[in-house]
């Protein structure tokens, strides 16, 4: 099989989303099978792809000297692409029943399914170059995503996400030109491509800082992780798959390329520059956490921890050893699926109940069964709790902190366990308030408002009304509107997602053994 | 000799006669000539860098062919040709696309007047580009600010004539500096042809006679043309000049004329002075400082404006800040992205004001980004323009702008000091967050629906339009994506010139 075959995984969901940008059937049902038709021929062919495993490269242009935008497919291109195709089918099926009291659908959809082939660009790459080039891609196509709801906030947000990721996109470019100026090569090799810096060691440790942090944006690494929390304005099919696990994952997986597959751990590993963006990585794991537990708008709190989880990840990545790539990728992977299930339970309480914050889960849990049950599953899997997979990640981490035995990797365990702690304060919270009997939501809104102070408030009214009149507009009036309690059904195709997702949560954790195996393989260079 | 060696001297010849006659002819057949003309230079110069490219060597043309010190001379090298076509280039597409604003802003009794200017501006840029003699350049300096200038006021409205003064007392205070500066340059050399003048410049540093005149010479010439081509601190005339005049004046001001004076300060460079000593003298770095200065303070005057054309006029203090930044690194890699840079810039920025144009209906206040709130679902195409020329400038893959970026940062990694290494590329960073400010948030602002069917505009928008910016989109992703033969012939223009 030739490599030129990943060109079409990679195309069809850009021209699908393109072609659907540019004709808008009108009819609903239309816009959907086409939707669902693309994005599932696409993950068909990546899995055939993964399965069949296709050598070489496939070249498609040549910018200029050694700049070339070319494709492959390695053993961490397989986990990151694997990871993309099994939960877009997943997310666009929920965003279907999600958006159907939305306008724009059309554009909508347009531009999400693009987002898919645009990720995929990302996985495939097989140069610094053509990672980069899609890296910018990723962050354009997302802007109409975000903007959605064309409210104030949401422009807002969006301008400030533009602005950190090209702003980081920046400095992730020097390192890129690092690599173009000092690399034998520019593409990705295991163990690194740096030759002839004798002198220059300092100066590339420099750089490589940059570059980390540059992609760390997309990360979310702590002093740039500030749009992540506003991005939670965005309808909840983006803010779960894209910032959950296409967008920010693609900031991790960058900076795993750059690390193993570019600088390379043996010139790094030891070096101030490690420590240095290890401190990031610790900090912002209990600061992540911190915040989650402060924030008591449900989407925004499961940012936060978003920001917490991917340092994590980060962490894993910088202790540059083997064990480090494999946790990192385990992480990536069980992240991935925690968090966007636990958000598609937030997005249905939103989008059914007309509920956002915490205090307004308060008996949920019997009124929205499958969708608490399944946030439960999900959120004690996210604290770490055996058998599911948020355990086994966390578990490989720690093995990896431990193996890897300086004083700062110890730092970073004892903050990975705090973190966990923390994990555990703001996810049992929902959970509990969900399944204990408790008063009326209404009510508990008002006690709410008098104690607290300034901007929230201000801020809760003004969500609160919008929502308000976006349902009075999008709804029967007397239906929901009445009481401001009313709850509609939860449908099929929210209902198939969510019970799917905690099902692969449940049973990964379990049969850990060859994806992990998998993994490590793959760190090894092996696969 | 090849008669095809008299060809670039026909272009400058050509504008320069149809110039004067254009003056008899009513405004309709003044536009024809023109284009003529502008098209007939460009070809001219096609032809003229095809027959370079071939005999591999750069030739000087003697004007009436009087020997060294006492004749004229232009010289003919890879880099002029490909400069003098690329500048026909632009200034044909930026007429044709801002014919339809010419046509409404400027009475119809004027419009020949206009044209007379746009030769003459034609003519003293290629003179600027050819010329090998420095007194040549002084003169076509100024022709070159009278023409500008009349672009510039040709709207006739209050803010024109005060941005007109307000550039024709900047740049005659530029033109004095290169002035005195020439003149000590002749007292101290004997000579006003570019060779040897370069020999006697390099005895005098041998015997370290006139070290200091030579010095202040330099630094007058290089603070004259940097007056004259807007470079951070002085480049108060600047937004006016550019953000007021008629579509085709700004399209062509921003992206040719302080190109023009540019070209020339290269050649200063190269083939008066040379860059070991221009590095003896400091002057790189001086240069460099204000290239990085300019290039942030320009972006954050950009975010300030409220008026969009004025905020693409303060993105041009940046862009010549990145020039003039790679005229600091002062080597060669970094000459050639300050080159390509030239290209990449008139690439987009002609199209950025001709979509603006398009876009806001050539009014001032149109051109508020209130007011170009959903505009996109207006005029189609020119929101395409500017989206691709916002993105060009941001530094977005596949697009000019991104080149010309990777060879900055190529060419800072390619510096012996590291300090100057790490502070370029920190700036080209910060830089491209600034420009990721503004252009992509007006790019939003643009694509934001209103939700209301957006007014008609009063100008009819024509084919031509469109031509125009599909021509430039291409021209950008030319650059973007096959740069490497530009980069090559850069190179061996750059080379021809020592």
């Amino acid at each position: 099989m030739s490599a030129y075959w990943l060109l079409l995984p990679l195309f069809l969901p850009i021209i699908g989303g393109a072609a659907l940008g540019i004709i808008k059937p009108h009819s609903r049902r239309v816009m959907e099978i086409t939707v669902m038709t693309v994005t599932l021929l696409t993950s068909a062919c990546v899995a055939l792809i993964l399965a069949v495993r296709p050598d070489g490269e496939a070249m498609i242009l040549q910018l200029a000297e050694s700049l070339s935008v070319k494709f492959f497919l390695d053993g961490s291109s397989c986990v990151f692409a694997g990871l993309v195709a099994l939960l877009w089918p997943i997310a666009s099926l929920y965003a279907i029943e999600y958006m159907e009291t939305e306008d724009h659908r059309n554009t909508f959809f347009a531009y999400y399914t693009m987002t898919y082939g645009i990720t995929l660009g990302i996985a495939f790459s097989a140069n610094l170059m053509t990672m980069y080039m899609f890296y910018e891609m990723l962050t354009l196509v997302t802007i109409p995503l975000m903007m959605h709801g064309l409210k104030f906030k949401a422009v807002v947000a969006t301008r400030k996400y533009v602005r950190y990721s090209l702003g980081g996109a920046a400095f992730a470019f020097i390192g890129f030109i690092a690599i173009v100026v000092f690399g034998e090569t520019i593409d990705f090799r295991l163990g690194g491509v740096l030759a002839d810096i004798a002198g220059k060691r300092t100066m590339l440790r420099i750089v490589y800082v940059m570059a980390v942090l540059g992609f760390g944006v997309k990360a979310a690494v702590f002093p740039f992780h500030g749009w992540l929390p506003s991005a939670s304005v965005a309808p909840t099919p983006v803010t779960a798959l894209l910032h959950a696990v296409a967008v920010v994952k693609a900031g991790a997986f960058a900076i795993i390329r750059i690390t193993y597959y570019s600088f390379g751990t043996t010139f790094l590993r030891g070096s101030w520059a490690q420590y240095t963006v290890m401190g990031f990585a610790v900090f912002t794991m209990v600061y992540g956490s911190v915040k989650a537990v402060k924030e008591q708008h449900c989407k925004r709190r499961l940012a936060y921890s978003t920001v917490s989880n991917l340092s994590y990840i980060l962490f894993a990545v910088t202790l540059m050893t083997e064990a480090g790539m494999t946790a990192a990728y385990a992480h990536i992977l069980a992240h991935g699926l925690m968090k966007i299930t636990l958000f598609y339970c937030i997005g249905a309480v939103n989008v059914k109940a007309h509920r956002h914050y915490v205090w307004e889960m308060d008996g949920m849990g019997r009124r929205m069964k499958t969708v608490f049950i399944v946030y439960t599953i999900a959120g004690l899997s996210l604290i770490g709790i055996p058998p599911m997979i948020g355990f086994v990640s966390k578990w490989y981490i720690g093995n990896a902190a431990v193996a890897q035995g300086t004083v700062y990797s110890y730092i970073g365990l004892a903050a990975l366990i705090l973190s966990a702690l923390l994990t555990a304060a703001y996810i049992l919270e929902v959970v509990v308030r969900a399944w204990l009997p408790g008063e009326q939501a209404t009510a508990k809104v008002a006690v709410k408002l008098q104690d607290n102070s300034g901007e929230q408030v201000a801020e809760t009214v003004s969500t609160e009304n919008t929502e308000m009149q976006s349902a009075q507009a999008t709804e029967n009036a007397s239906d929901v509107q009445s009481e401001g309690d009313e709850i509609r059904p939860v449908g099929w195709r929210m209902r198939l997602p969510l019970v799917l997702l905690a099902t692969i949560v449940v049973a990964m954790g379990i049969w850990s053994g060859p994806v992990l195996r998998f993994l490590a393989d793959v760190a090894a260079g092996l696969r | 000799m090849d008669f095809i060696r008299n060809f670039p001297f026909f272009s400058i010849l050509l504008p320069m006669i149809s110039g004067p006659i254009s003056s008899v002819m009513s405004g309709k057949q003044a536009k024809r000539l023109n284009f003529a003309v502008v098209t007939l230079s460009g070809l001219l110069s096609v032809a003229a860098f095809v027959y370079v490219l071939n005999t591999g060597e750069a030739f000087t043309y003697r004007m009436g062919a009087f020997p060294a010190p006492f004749g004229n001379e232009i010289r003919v090298g890879l880099l002029e040709t490909m400069m003098a076509f690329f500048f026909c280039f632009v200034m044909l597409f930026s007429l044709i696309g801002g014919y339809r604003f010419t046509a409404v802003d400027i009475p119809e009794e004027k419009q020949n007047l206009y044209y007379i200017m746009m030769n003459l501006l034609l003519s003293s840029l290629l003179a600027l580009i050819y010329t090998n003699d420095m007194f040549t350049g002084y003169v076509f300096i100024e022709i070159n600010t009278i023409s500008a200038c009349g672009l510039i006021m040709v709207r006739g409205w209050g803010r024109n004539l005060l941005a007109a003064i307000k550039y024709m007392i900047m740049s005659l205070l530029g033109s004095g500096l290169v002035l005195i500066s020439l003149s000590i340059l002749y007292g101290i050399t004997g000579h006003l042809l570019m060779e040897p003048m370069h020999e006697a410049i390099v005895q005098i540093m041998e015997q370290q006679t006139y070290r200091e005149p030579l010095t202040v010479a330099v630094g007058l010439f290089c603070v004259g043309i940097a007056i004259k081509s807007a470079l951070f601190p002085f480049h108060s005339w600047l937004p006016d000049a550019y953000g007021y005049s008629t579509c085709a004046s700004s399209a062509i001001l921003s992206s040719l004329v302080s190109k023009g004076y540019i070209f020339l300060l290269i050649k200063f460079f190269y083939r008066v002075i040379g860059t070991d000593i221009i590095h003896a003298i400091q002057v790189d770095d001086v240069l460099f400082v204000f290239g990085i200065a300019g290039m942030v303070f320009g972006s954050v005057s950009a975010i300030q404006q409220t008026d969009v054309s004025r905020m693409i006029a303060f993105s041009s203090v940046a862009q010549i800040g990145y020039i003039y930044m790679g005229f600091g690194l002062n080597t060669e890699a970094g000459m050639i992205a300050s080159i390509f840079h030239i290209l990449a810039h008139a690439a987009g920025k002609s199209m950025l004001f001709i979509s603006l144009n398009s876009l806001s209906d050539g009014t001032w206040e149109y051109a508020n980004y209130r007011k170009l709130r959903g505009a996109a679902y207006r005029h189609r195409i020119a929101a395409l323009g500017f989206a691709i020329g916002s993105l060009s400038m941001v530094g977005i893959p596949l697009l000019a702008g991104f080149t010309s970026k990777v060879y900055y940062a190529k060419a800072a990694f390619g510096v012996g000091s590291t300090y100057k290494m790490l502070i370029a590329l920190v700036a080209l960073a910060i830089s491209t967050i600034l420009n990721a400010m503004y252009f992509i948030g007006q790019m939003i602002n643009i694509y934001t629906p209103l939700g209301v069917e957006p007014e008609p505009g009063t100008v009819k928008h024509s084919n031509v339009t469109r031509v125009a910016v599909f021509m430039f989109i291409a021209v950008n992703f030319v650059l973007g994506m096959g740069s490497e033969p530009v980069f090559r012939w850069i190179q061996t223009g750059l080379a021809q010139f020592r």
